[in-house]
């Protein structure tokens, strides 16, 4: 399946603000420990999720595949995300 | 091949199960290593265990030495097969074979340093460690061998032309990976505990487990290939000439 | 694999315009995945461990996240989806016909890939310099085990992406070269990927 030019590069700008807003939020000292990283992890995922429908071509993945994929993504979001709550520095 | 090579190839691919089988209950559970003792357990612990325990840990040993045998049956075997695949001379099959052959080695001799620490456990307790050591060092660091076996595979496997390859194209692909991933076990020696020591979750659990779940899938292929490759030759010119000149 | 042959670029083949996918495939060669889901299993177990060992230690990981050059992480990040990006393109020409762009598009992935290699090294021989190496602490061990096994990777889908673009530059025939040139790219993608997590998991969270 091909992406237009416009649909890659509207992925390119999304992950490149996903980024740059996770960046900025962890740096800004407004922002509590917990909801950072929730925030940051979850971009992380999103980003994941650009970049495996758009890039690598998911959307016509056979299904077992997007099942594996989509689990990846929760599966590391929640176990990161679970060992940090339970234990803030 | 003919039926008879059909017939042994395909013993051969039955004892990677007996490796498999023997390996697992000799260096495994009575030579108690799964899991095993960490690098940091104090050689005075160590030297206790192998005192109480060293009627068993001799068998295991000498069991997991011997069963060594049947992955050197394996590799000859897959050696046979992936000549019959392999297109343009026949290095890679070779590769596979010498490779497969070393790698015997590895856990053999690592066993025995381990039978060794074994049969006179009642000495010097630092002499146990440095032998238990030098047992995770060999088995660890054996690898290079090992990878060119299994790239070696994978590669003639890959290169398979056949509508219904011999190998699946995936089983290839996992072996690759498997051989590339005991990369991980170079920085090993840098640690005592955590992950990437020798009891850890990089340099044990999946560098050992991983390989013996593949292995059997390979062994499982070996079998009907060896059927396969027979019926090519089977309904081959050369065969059924032969056949009716007979 | 046969040898390229030298020929005058077949224009039915390499301007033809790809066949519809299939309904459901995967790019390139479907036994490729499995090794780009191995490689995604290990670097969960990575973040498992990682997080579970820091779960034990919090105040040691978070003091030495501290000790990181974010800025530097920031920039790789935004290096490797750039890269990602470049070579998404690559794949789309190449599908189109257009070969001269695509071996364009690679080279600027490669490149890309090879200004992460230069900062990530810098950013190691920085931490070293401030006196932390992987023996300094739990944090950094995995600190310089993660991002180096991810480097090993990044390097491997460099050397592929660079062979992949010789095989094209000598024999730009796409039909002979799409397997190729999915896998090279899927693998790249899931460099990138891998980096999604690794970025906020090691510098960001606490």
């Amino acid at each position: 399946m091909n992406q237009t030019k416009q649909a890659l590069a509207n992925a390119w700008i999304g992950l490149v603000v996903l980024s740059i807003l996770s960046f900025v939020i962890a740096a800004s000292s407004g922002i509590g420990p917990a909801v950072e990283t929730v925030i940051v992890i979850a971009f992380a995922a999103m980003k994941g999720r650009i970049i495996l429908l758009w890039f690598m071509g998911a959307r016509s993945f056979p299904p077992a595949w997007r099942v594996f994929f989509a689990m990846w993504l929760l599966v590391n979001a929640v176990v990161i995300v679970g060992f940090h709550l339970v234990s803030p520095a | 091949m003919d039926e008879n090579e059909a017939r042994l190839v395909r013993l051969c691919g039955w004892s990677t199960f007996v490796f498999l089988a023997l390996f697992c209950l000799g260096w495994g559970v009575l030579g108690r290593n799964i899991p095993p003792y960490g690098a940091d357990m104090p050689a005075a612990d160590l030297a206790a265990i192998y005192r109480q325990h060293a009627v068993s840990l001799r068998v295991g040993f000498a069991v997991g030495a011997a069963s060594t045998t049947f992955l050197a049956t394996w590799a000859i075997g897959l050696f046979r097969i992936m000549v019959a695949m392999e297109r343009g001379g026949s290095l890679l099959s070779y590769c596979q074979l010498i490779g497969g052959i070393l790698t015997t080695m590895v856990p053999f001799f690592a066993c025995i340093f381990w039978l060794t620490a074994a049969f006179r456990p009642e000495q010097d307790k630092s002499i146990i460690r440095l032998l238990f050591d030098m047992g995770w060092m060999t088995i660890d660091i054996g690898f290079g061998v090992t990878i060119v076996q299994y790239v070696a595979l994978g590669i003639v496997a890959l290169r398979d032309k056949r509508a219904k390859p011999l190998f699946p194209k995936w089983l290839a692909w996992l072996g690759i990976w498997i051989g590339l991933e005991f990369l991980v076990e170079l920085i090993m020696p840098q640690f005592r505990s955590g992950p990437f020591s020798w009891n850890g979750l990089f340099a044990y659990w999946l560098p050992f487990f991983a390989p013996f779940v593949w292995m059997t899938g390979v062994a499982v292929f070996m079998i009907k290939a060896a059927t396969r490759l027979n019926g090519e030759y089977e309904s081959s010119p050369a065969a059924v000439s032969a056949a009716s000149a007979s | 694999m046969d040898a390229p042959i030298r020929q005058a670029v077949d224009s039915a083949d390499t301007n033809a315009p790809r066949p519809p996918a299939a309904v459901s495939a995967l790019p390139g060669d479907a036994g490729f995945w499995t090794f780009i889901a191995a490689d995604a299993i290990l670097f969960a177990l990575l973040f498992f461990q990682f997080s579970l060992d820091r779960s034990h230690h919090a105040q040691v990981f978070d003091a030495g996240r501290g000790e990181l050059v974010i800025t530097l992480g920031a920039v790789n990040t935004l290096v490797l989806v750039t890269s990602s990006w470049l070579m998404a393109r690559g794949v789309r020409s190449a599908s189109l016909g257009d070969i001269d762009s695509t071996l364009r598009w690679i080279t600027g992935t490669v490149g890309l890939g090879g200004v992460f290699a230069v900062l990530k090294i810098t950013e190691y021989v920085l931490e070293i310099r401030f006196g932390h190496a992987p023996s300094t602490s739990t944090f950094f061990m995995y600190y310089f085990m993660i991002t180096g096994i991810h480097l090993v990777h990044l390097l491997a889908g460099v050397i592929a992406l660079s062979a992949i673009s010789l095989r094209l530059r000598s024999a730009p025939n796409y039909g002979r070269n799409r397997v190729f040139l999915e896998c090279g790219a899927s693998y790249w993608h899931l460099v990138d990927l891998l980096w999604m997590f690794i970025f906020p998991l090691l510098y960001l969270a606490r």
